[in-house]
């Protein structure tokens, strides 16, 4: 079996122009689209609230959207969870977090008699409160042990501070300290009881399956490691093109692949996908990919160089690509066809991978034939046209 | 031993009589290597196959590689711990306390030197200026300067000593407020966090259980470990929640302290239970050098019936809080065994006992360099254990002085605020180490007890101690069915490749096919080796570096295509292909280990699973498209005969 004719030489250099401009709109289109509207950002990287629940009942995703914004929330992301287990069940996310502001802390601490002045009414004084970072959890250390009803009765009245129901709240957790631990009510309960308040009775079940929050900070700086990973990878890249290869090969390598990892976000943006985590990690494995498309050619550039003494850069790249066709396209539909089990078969991230990086396969398939290569050889004839052809190749 | 064997083997391969001298080397080779991986995999496959595919002990207990299911496919328990930051703040303010005390020595109570000043002139000091560091607020440092003396000596100049972490603020003209600042603080914070969590990855690694996962959020730690095995669970809650911190504190048994508390106090004020009694101890010596002998009171709390000797410990700790020792000591508490059996050295916990301890420490854990766990010589050859110490230069000049100044004395060895043991100093000992002995005379339980103490305290002591907050016994995080379409899909994915590759290449495809398959195989040894854990993102790596393995012989096989075609013979083909092929090979596999790399530096959980799978496989997949196919390739040529040709479909 044969995918192209031998021997031909396809010419991918005469239309240049039309691919290059094309790739520039579609990378200057992503990185517009990356600003305005701007990436859907998941959870791990914008902090907020999750919470999966398990309806006992078929609920639509418009009536979860509805209820949850009567309850005070943001539009919530409600997405729907395949489980053959729980066929009602839902992820929903807010973008909300418990936080207790610094005034409501300046509250709670005035209340529990902290600090030298003590005002009137002060059964017990407090040595110190703490703040748990999701909000959810308050520890006072008081001087002698303390009535809890008393403990209770001063949060009454606080605007966006409820304690949780129980009997045990709040509770004794160091007899010795006189630790004493408040529950709150956390987004994530308050999510539910939004749920319960508008959705049909019986519904809702008591528990959710999972509650989790990440803090904005958190999210922040996770969001950061991300690019930074992502630019030091594409900084080492160019330094290994450039060592094994020539100095002149490297930016037509590397814009190859800032266009694959951007215009796959862009596509992502456009198909109103999430970027989270997982999406990090697979243009970290597109770029590693995509990278050994254009190196491979480059070997076979290199190798022509001392075949094709005296024939043109265009003819070099064109002859180049030509005979590395049915391997590019080759490898990466092996991949692709992986990928397309995945993506067929699989479920939650994984499917979201399985795309991810089948976009950025077919992108990288492309660039590294119609903007790698092009984009080096017009790097070469305006930058380094005085030494053309010559010392190309150095190893 | 092991790699001589493997020589063995490899030279036995070698002799073969067939091929020529390249070709053995390499198929020795790859034997050689495919016979590791499959001594390192047959633990696995027995554990897999629930004892189908046995494996005998002999490689079993030598064999600890192991790929075990991660805690998506598995489940586990995830233990949330909460660092108490504020702590570690109360130490940072505290360690400016003694550092400010002794600089006000210096202005007010003729103090010189660095050291640290002596009773004599704190007691001095204590008469001209009050400094205090107050139990609720644990960022600041409070100073009045008594009438009479001259304030205007806490100038610039003495501001400027704490500096970069301490703000003064001026409440009047004799009162000074020193805390620390909000930046210093958050930078405290985030230390102490990052500090505890590898620590805790310290603990959990050196206990061998390498598929558990440390990670943070916010001030909590969060510890995953898969499986269900409840007694390591009870182990690493134990393990992980120690503060480890180690103090040295002399004792002071000449003060009449608990002498007079005993002659005072009514019994409705003492614990249920509480007596005062009376030991011999060491007091010094005299200045002829004699030993001196003094008898010294404390308080017993006996543990009484239903009650474990945690709450017993407690309940004295809860009574010793209500005294008020005197100035620069405190109390400290010590676990008492009674000897149950004489022959067996069994032993039970009876209660508690109080020390009266000097209340500074004078050698904390961070002064020490290595512990270990090491029979006791001197024991009465019962099979005694104790751990030995070795302390830094500054530890062990300190310890050095301390022996030498308090010869006849005893001190006490607290570990997270109980008292190990108070042995008696006999000389002064220099060089740098001691040894901390159990307290139990049992010598299983002071194996044990060594064991877990060398642990904590080679792993460093926690900057502050963590509270469990929260834990869960999770189920898979995946239900069983996407679990199984994921392996499906994984399944379904790897087949389509290999038939790909047979309908494509032919004969050479069914050659890179088997490649594929040993890569799969080494992939999982080394996996194994790693002691990964195998979870649904790290068997998506493994199904597709599946589909990028090929990408090697398909290379190689394009070239020799090429080379056919310009009517070279099969065998100068295959030698060309190969030879030519290989440095786009290693350009491209090489890109994306580099890739590979940073994800793996880059990701938490799941990413880096996913991430090491791409890098180990794409390794193996350079050692099987280049060399075990090459292998194979060589055999069909042969067989081919000398001038016929092959055809790659």
């Amino acid at each position: 079996m044969q995918l192209f004719p031998i021997g031909r030489v396809y010419d991918f250099t005469s239309r240049r122009g039309l691919f290059m401009g094309i790739s520039l709109v579609l990378t200057l289109g992503s990185f517009v689209l990356l600003f305005f509207p701007g990436p859907r950002l998941g959870t791990d990287f914008r902090g907020g609230t999750e919470v999966e629940v398990a309806f006992t009942e078929r609920v639509t995703p418009a009536q979860v959207e509805a209820a949850v914004m009567k309850g005070d929330f943001s539009r919530p992301d409600v997405i729907r969870v395949e489980d053959p287990k729980n066929p009602h069940r839902f992820l929903i996310r807010v973008q909300e977090i418990s936080t207790i502001t610094d005034q409501q802390q300046l509250e709670i601490e005035k209340r529990l008699c902290l600090g030298e002045e003590k005002p009137q009414g002060c059964e017990h004084h407090g040595l110190e409160v703490k703040f748990s970072p999701g909000g959810e959890k308050i520890s006072v250390r008081f001087e002698e042990p303390p009535d809890l009803s008393w403990v209770r009765a001063q949060f009454a009245g606080l605007s966006g501070i409820k304690l949780r129901a129980g009997a045990s709240n709040p509770t004794v957790i160091d007899e010795r300290d006189h630790r004493v631990e408040i529950q709150l009510t956390s987004r994530g309960d308050q999510l539910m009881d939004a749920l319960r308040a508008g959705l049909a009775a019986g519904v809702v079940p008591d528990q959710a399956l999972r509650t989790e929050w990440i803090g904005p900070k958190a999210g922040a700086q996770l969001r950061d490691a991300a690019v930074k990973s992502i630019v030091i990878s594409l900084v080492f890249i160019m330094a290994y093109v450039a060592f094994r290869f020539d100095l002149r090969f490297a930016p037509g390598g590397v814009l190859a692949l800032v266009h694959d990892a951007v215009v796959t976000v862009g596509v992502l943006i456009v198909l109103g996908r999430e970027i989270n985590l997982t999406t990090v990690a697979a243009i970290l494995t597109i770029i590693g990919f995509s990278v050994n498309d254009t190196v491979v050619v480059f070997d076979r550039v290199r190798e022509n160089l001392a075949k094709l003494r005296g024939a043109s850069f265009d003819k070099l790249i064109n002859v180049s690509l030509s005979e590395m066709l049915s391997r590019t396209i080759l490898t990466s539909s092996t991949v692709i066809m992986v990928l397309l089990c995945f993506f067929i078969w699989g479920t939650g991230t994984l499917r979201d991978f399985a795309l991810t990086l089948i976009i950025g396969m077919v992108l990288g398939v492309y660039s590294s034939i119609y903007v790698a290569l092009p984009l080096t050889e017009y790097l070469d004839r305006k930058f380094f046209s005085t030494v053309k052809k010559k010392a190309v190749a150095r190893t | 031993m092991f790699l001589l064997g493997l020589m063995a083997l490899y030279f036995a391969f070698l002799a073969v009589p067939w091929g020529d001298a390249n070709w053995r080397a390499r198929f020795a080779f790859v034997n050689v290597v495919g016979i590791v991986g499959f001594v390192l995999l047959w633990p696995t496959f027995d554990v897999m196959t629930a004892g189908r595919v046995s494996c005998p002990k002999y490689i079993k207990q030598r064999v600890d590689a192991r790929l075990v299911a991660g805690l998506d496919l598995r489940g586990g328990l995830r233990l949330v711990y909460t660092v108490d930051v504020a702590e570690a703040v109360k130490d940072k303010r505290d360690s400016y306390y003694e550092e400010m005390r002794r600089e006000l020595a210096k202005l007010y109570a003729d103090h010189q030197g660095d050291e640290a000043p002596s009773d004599e002139l704190l007691s001095k000091l204590r008469e001209r200026v009050t400094i205090e560091a107050p139990r609720s607020r644990t960022h600041t440092i409070l100073l009045t300067i008594k009438a009479g003396q001259d304030a205007s000596k806490i100038d610039m100049r003495f501001v400027n000593l704490f500096k970069p972490d301490l703000e003064m603020r001026k409440l009047s003209a004799t009162e000074f407020e020193f805390s620390i600042r909000q930046s210093a603080e958050s930078s405290i914070r985030d230390r102490a966090v990052a500090q505890a969590k590898d620590i805790v990855l310290r603990r959990v690694d050196s206990m061998g259980l390498r598929e558990a996962a440390v990670s943070t959020r916010a001030e909590d730690i969060i510890v995953e470990v898969p499986g269900q095995d409840e007694a390591s669970f009870d182990e690493i809650r134990e393990i992980i929640s120690q503060t480890a911190r180690l103090e040295f504190k002399l004792l002071d048994d000449t003060s009449p302290y608990f002498e007079t508390l005993e002659q005072q106090a009514t019994p409705e004020t003492l614990p249920q239970g509480l007596v005062f009694q009376r030991e011999n101890a060491p007091i010094g010596v005299n200045e002829k050098g004699e030993e001196l002998q003094g008898a010294v009171t404390y308080a017993y709390l006996p543990t009484i019936a239903g009650e474990t000797s945690q709450q017993t410990y407690e309940r004295l700790r809860e009574w010793a809080a209500t005294l008020t020792p005197p100035e620069d000591r405190e109390i400290g508490f010590e676990l008492v065994r009674n000897l149950v059996d004489e022959a067996t050295q069994k032993e039970e916990e009876v209660g508690y006992r109080t020390h009266l301890l000097r209340a500074r420490a004078d050698i904390t854990g961070d002064m020490i360099r290595d512990a270990q766990a090491a029979p006791d010589q001197s024991s009465t050859g019962l099979g005694g254990w104790g751990v030995q110490l070795s302390f830094s230069d500054k530890g062990g000049s300190i310890f050095e002085r301390i022996t030498g100044d308090n010869v006849n004395k005893r001190f006490a060895i607290i570990l997270d605020t109980k008292v190990e043991s108070t042995p008696r100093i006999m000389d002064k000992i220099s060089g740098g180490s001691s040894r901390i002995t159990m307290g139990s005379a049992d010598p299983t339980i002071q194996l044990r007890d060594s064991k877990k103490l060398e642990l904590v305290l080679r792993s460093g002591a926690l900057p502050a101690p963590i509270t469990p907050s929260n834990e869960q016994h999770i189920g898979p995080s995946l239900g069983k069915d996407s679990i199984r379409l994921g392996v499906e899909g994984a399944a379904a994915g790897g087949m389509l490749v290999l038939l790909f590759m047979i309908m494509y290449y032919r004969t050479a495809g069914v050659i890179a096919d088997l490649a594929v398959l040993m890569n799969l195989f080494l992939q999982l040894a080394v996996l194994a080796s790693f002691g990964a854990s195998m979870t649904l993102p790290g068997i998506a790596g493994l199904a597709l570096t599946l589909g990028m393995s090929v990408d090697a012989n398909i290379l190689i096989n394009e070239r020799i295509r090429e080379e056919l075609r310009d009517g070279k013979s099969a065998r100068v083909a295959v030698e060309l292909g190969y030879s030519k092929a290989f440095s786009a090979i290693v350009d491209g596999q090489l890109t994306t280990l580099i890739a590979a790399a940073v994800l793996a530096q880059y990701g938490t959980g799941p990413i880096k699973g996913f991430a090491v799978t791409l890098m180990v496989g794409v390794t193996c997949s350079v050692f099987t498209g280049v060399m075990v196919t090459r292998v194979l390739f060589d055999i069909w040529v042969r067989s081919a005969g000398k001038n016929k040709s092959i055809s790659l479909g």
